[in-house]
């Protein structure tokens, strides 16, 4: 596969707002905070989250199936993504949608539960599938591509991301809509209680005092773009897709690899198809979710593969500003690494109260740092050990 | 921490998995059935611990890829034997005991006197697998089991071996029915392979667990993870309540039983707890950076 | 690009004669307490492997996996959310929890043939199962894997859920690998996806001279599969219509079943009543059967 994969649009739906210059001016403004999610059923100890302000009103169905927070979440960071690209109608109609999806329409299927959803399905025998987030966005864009949801859990949008890129490699598409969408559920949030692995404060990577992640709701899409077709249409890019790579622990059901060998691999990969050296990273986007392992692990792979480096580069804290936004997180990861890499800055994260000794790497708490290397990296990653690796560089880089 | 659990094995009739000593039975027949492995040529003129000990120690060498082709596959001068029993071969000491009685010491048979020697369930593992390290019987009580585990881990840290066999088991015999008058007790064996960890890395196998804490008294968690799993009488998974009076076999069971939920992706650390005044506790975890 | 060649197949079907036996299928330990449609997933793939042993041939960094599934943990994540609603997250039983995260289920299957390149989960409504073939197509053409376990897993609808009654259960397991080197294997499938609406691209694309002798359907009642199939009934000599249950398991079974077909090129179509639209074509190595 040849060619080179360009981010030509950018919508966000976050903790911070709507839009992706609310994501933006929220991230460098220190992000936001966790408030309890609203639900008499929710019987867990924690049920902190990282929400958004307010669920779009539409569109409240896609067919016969009612649609929650999740879907309408997708649907509005995608069009906000196209019309940042300068997609009109014609370019929509042959747009593949490839979103990253975990718990999808989960909420629709927990309020018919509790009976408080409002929309009743148009056919109430028919079969109502959970991951209805991609079908609901290509619905609204009129696209007539294909559209695929891809369920890698937590890094499900990372791998979606990747496989999209892989499209316009292979020639398949010119360009495609990519990114995730997801909103609250009990069922992920009581889950992640019961694994003792909801921090009931707030989510504090790489703090000491870290006892888990705190979710986050919301959506954020790319529209990714072959280099010659941007050109052609003279579209602007934000950063260039130059290298992904995926592993798979193979091993246990939510514990990282100690070892952490296959995180290793997939950073060390990604950095090789972008054709790039370590040296070449100015920050690093972390997985980072504030539980006890991950950060850990993560710590000692991103030291295994910078070395030295690790001193200076920066990671952007993003999870203990928007929360763990689940399917979501590895297109806030790019949807940021982009934003990040148009400004040349990298987001202060908030106050860690006492950094954790076994967590050696960079996490700037006192203002905005410039980026002086010309590619960040995302790290994204999900139970079983599922792991994905993005580089981006600037979209002014000649390779 | 230089030691990590690689196997866990077990002989209890009706038990397949690991988890099985946390769960309800499947229903399915797939579980030890003792009638059928406790037979064969290598069974006999053993006692029944010893039985027992030898198809769990089987099994956790299995568990542990330490076994290919029946044949142990580690280095048999770096591999010790640590078993825990009360009761163990508390059968043939009776029976000697009971022929004196009967018909002096004329009537006891040479070959059988073995059998009477206290650490004779950690020889028949030794043989039957050339283990040549450290042997070790420990009949310690209510703590006996865990009491196995932290000498395991001890030999391991002291380079006095490379990796230990643990087994903890009690016979179902008329002896120690006897001698719990009736009690309900267990009939069965577990045992745990616990392997140095450069060993475990050279070999490349996974390692499954840690024993993070051991002591007397109840531990506080020694990680920032909660207890997801108790094993203790007072609260939580009490193996004795559901197997019977589990002796010096109960810490190796449910050692185990943590083993298990940890591979399956249980929650939280395990939290083991046997006997009172003082209580023994140990504490198992997922495997860190340093295993 | 969006062709690969089968060299191995594995079909779970449970409920057919009698109910699934989860310790005849999966001899060992570990499995019977894994929700069912990882049961499924790896009974499936236990004999996918023993067809086409490329797979293990492989190196495990060369292994990839990709699972299309849509109802897989819907029984366990409406148990769950029961639980919570009515007692508390913390009555949750350990053991399954982590399997609301659905791909899990591949991870699993990952695990069990130590596939270290990669573990990709699909569940895109009804196409997923059959989307899963492409996507293993493209990641072998990007160097992402030399080969792919590739499959599709459901289990059915909690009773109550609008499509429980008829809804799919069971798995399907495929060993691709990219097409070419003059080997047959079972037959090359290759699918291409895309949505109701743009039918006459996708059909112009996987049917380019507008011949094919078989064409079946898995299609449901909605406006779009009623849509599809009066599409198609335009276009196809031989049209046989299956109506689809609800899951992404039965095109990807369809599929399989064209593989061990006696016959010349076959499309197996299937479209969900949210939009997506997928065609499989399907040729047989030869005019003989491979199966």
């Amino acid at each position: 596969m040849t060619g080179r994969v360009l981010v030509t649009g950018v919508g966000a739906v976050s903790c911070l707002g709507s839009g992706r210059a609310a994501l933006w001016h929220g991230l460098l403004a220190g992000g936001g905070q966790p408030r309890d999610v609203i639900d008499p059923h929710a019987h867990m100890e924690s049920a902190l989250m990282y929400l958004t302000p307010e669920v779009p009103a539409a569109p409240v169905a896609l067919a016969h199936v009612p649609l929650s927070a999740g879907p309408r979440f997708a649907v509005a960071a995608a069009r906000e993504a196209v019309d940042d690209a300068g997609l009109a109608g014609p370019a929509r109609a042959g747009l593949p949608v490839v979103l990253g999806v975990e718990m999808g329409n989960a909420r629709m299927h927990e309020d018919r539960r509790t009976g408080t959803h409002r929309t009743a399905s148009s056919d109430p025998d028919r079969w109502t599938p959970m991951t209805v987030t991609a079908a609901a966005v290509a619905a609204a864009l009129g696209s007539r591509e294909t559209h695929t949801s891809v369920g890698n859990a937590c890094a499900a949008s990372a791998y979606a991301l990747t496989v999209a890129a892989d499209m316009i490699r292979a020639g398949e598409a010119d360009v495609v809509l990519t990114g995730g969408a997801e909103g609250a559920t009990r069922v992920g949030m009581g889950a992640f209680n019961r694994l003792g692995a909801a921090d009931p404060v707030r989510c504090r990577p790489f703090d000491r005092g870290r006892r888990g992640t705190v979710f986050g709701d919301g959506a954020a899409m790319l529209v990714l773009e072959s280099a010659d077709h941007a050109r052609a249409r003279g579209a602007h890019a934000y950063a260039e897709v130059a290298g992904a790579a995926w592993s798979c622990d193979a091993r246990h059901p939510t514990a990282p690899d100690p070892s952490a060998t296959h995180v290793i691999r997939a950073m060390r990969e990604a950095l090789d198809a972008a054709g790039l050296g370590p040296a070449d990273v100015g920050a690093v986007v972390p997985h980072g979710t504030g539980t006890a392992l991950n950060d850990v692990v993560e710590s000692h792979a991103m030291r295994a593969v910078f070395g030295a480096h690790c001193d200076r580069l920066p990671l952007i804290n993003l999870k203990a500003m928007i929360g763990h936004t689940a399917g979501v997180a590895g297109a806030f990861g790019c949807a940021t690494a982009a934003l990040a890499l148009r400004a040349g800055v990298v987001p202060a994260s908030p106050r860690i109260d006492e950094p954790d000794p076994e967590c050696a790497v960079l996490v700037p708490q006192d203002g905005t740092r410039p980026i002086e290397r010309p590619a960040v990296m995302v790290n994204s990653y999900a139970f079983g050990g599922n792991n994905a690796c993005v580089v981006l560089t600037g979209g002014a880089v000649d390779r | 921490m230089s030691a990590v659990v690689t196997g866990v094995g077990m002989a209890v009739e009706g038990l397949a998995d690991p988890d099985d000593l946390l769960h309800p039975l499947t229903g399915d027949d797939s579980g030890f059935d003792p009638k059928v492995a406790l037979t064969g040529r290598g069974m006999r003129h053993k006692d029944r611990a010893s039985r027992l000990a030898l198809v769990a120690a089987a099994d956790a060498l299995t568990d542990a890829g330490l076994l290919t082709d029946g044949t142990y596959a580690g280095c048999g001068d770096r591999t010790a034997v640590v078993v825990s029993t009360n009761f163990g071969n508390l059968d043939s000491v009776c029976s000697f005991a009971d022929t004196i009685a009967g018909e002096g010491v004329v009537g006891l048979s040479p070959l059988g006197l073995p059998h009477t020697s206290s650490n004779s369930v950690a020889g028949w593992v030794a043989i039957e697998h050339h283990l040549r390290g450290p042997n070790l019987t420990v009949c310690n009580g209510a703590s006996s089991g865990l009491d196995a585990l932290f000498w395991a881990q001890l030999m391991i840290e002291a380079g006095r071996a490379d990796a230990t066999v643990v087994v903890g088991v009690e016979p179902g015999t008329g002896a120690v029915a006897r001698l719990l008058d009736g009690a309900r007790s267990l009939d069965g064996a577990a045992a745990v392979v616990v392997e140095s960890v450069p060993h475990r890395r050279a070999r490349g196998a996974a390692p499954r667990a840690v024993i993070a804490d051991f002591r007397r008294g109840t531990p506080t968690s020694a990680t920032a993870r909660p207890v997801g799993l108790r094993m203790d009488p007072d609260g939580g998974v009490d193996l004795a309540g559901r197997f019977g009076e589990c002796s010096g076999a109960l810490g190796v069971l449910q050692c185990v039983a943590g083993v298990g939920y940890l591979d399956a992706g249980g929650a939280g650390d395990v939290l083991a707890t046997a006997g009172r005044d003082p209580a023994t506790s140990m504490l198992l975890t997922l495997p860190g950076r340093a295993s | 690009m969006s062709a690969l060649l089968v060299t191995g197949l594995g079909v779970i079907t449970p409920g057919e004669g009698r109910p699934f036996d989860v310790s005849a299928a999966l001899p060992g330990r570990g499995y019977r307490r894994l929700p069912p449609a990882a049961q499924y997933l790896l009974a499936a793939a236990a004999s996918a492997v023993a067809d086409g042993s490329s797979f293990v041939a492989a190196p495990a960094h060369r292994r990839g996996v990709v699972v299309g599934e849509n109802n897989a943990a819907a029984a366990l994540m409406e148990a769950q959310d029961r639980t919570i609603i009515e007692a508390h997250a913390a009555d949750l039983p350990p053991l399954t929890t982590p399997y609301f995260a659905a791909s899990l289920f591949g991870s699993r299957l990952a695990a069990e043939y130590d596939a270290h390149a990669f573990s990709l989960t699909v569940n895109s409504p009804r196409t997923a199962g059959v989307e899963s073939l492409g996507h293993a197509a493209r990641a072998l053409a990007g160097g992402r894997a030399e080969v792919v376990l590739i499959g599709a897993t459901e289990h059915t609808l909690p009773a109550g859920e609008p499509g429980a009654a008829d809804s799919d259960a069971g798995a399907v397991v495929l060993v691709g690998e990219p097409v070419g080197a003059g080997r047959t294997g079972l037959g090359v499938v290759d699918v291409r996806t895309g949505s109701v609406d743009g039918f006459d691209r996708l059909w112009a694309a996987a049917v380019p001279d507008d011949d094919i002798a078989v064409v079946e359907t898995v299609l449901d009642d909605s406006p779009a599969g009623k849509h599809v199939e009066h599409l198609l009934a335009a276009r196809c000599r031989d049209l046989r219509t299956l109506p689809a249950p609800a899951g992404c398991l039965t095109p990807l079974r369809r599929v399989a079943h064209g593989l061990c077909a006696a016959s010349p090129d076959r499309l197996v179509v299937t479209a969900a009543a949210e939009g997506g639209l997928a065609i499989t074509r399907i040729t047989p190595p030869s005019t003989e059967s491979p199966c």
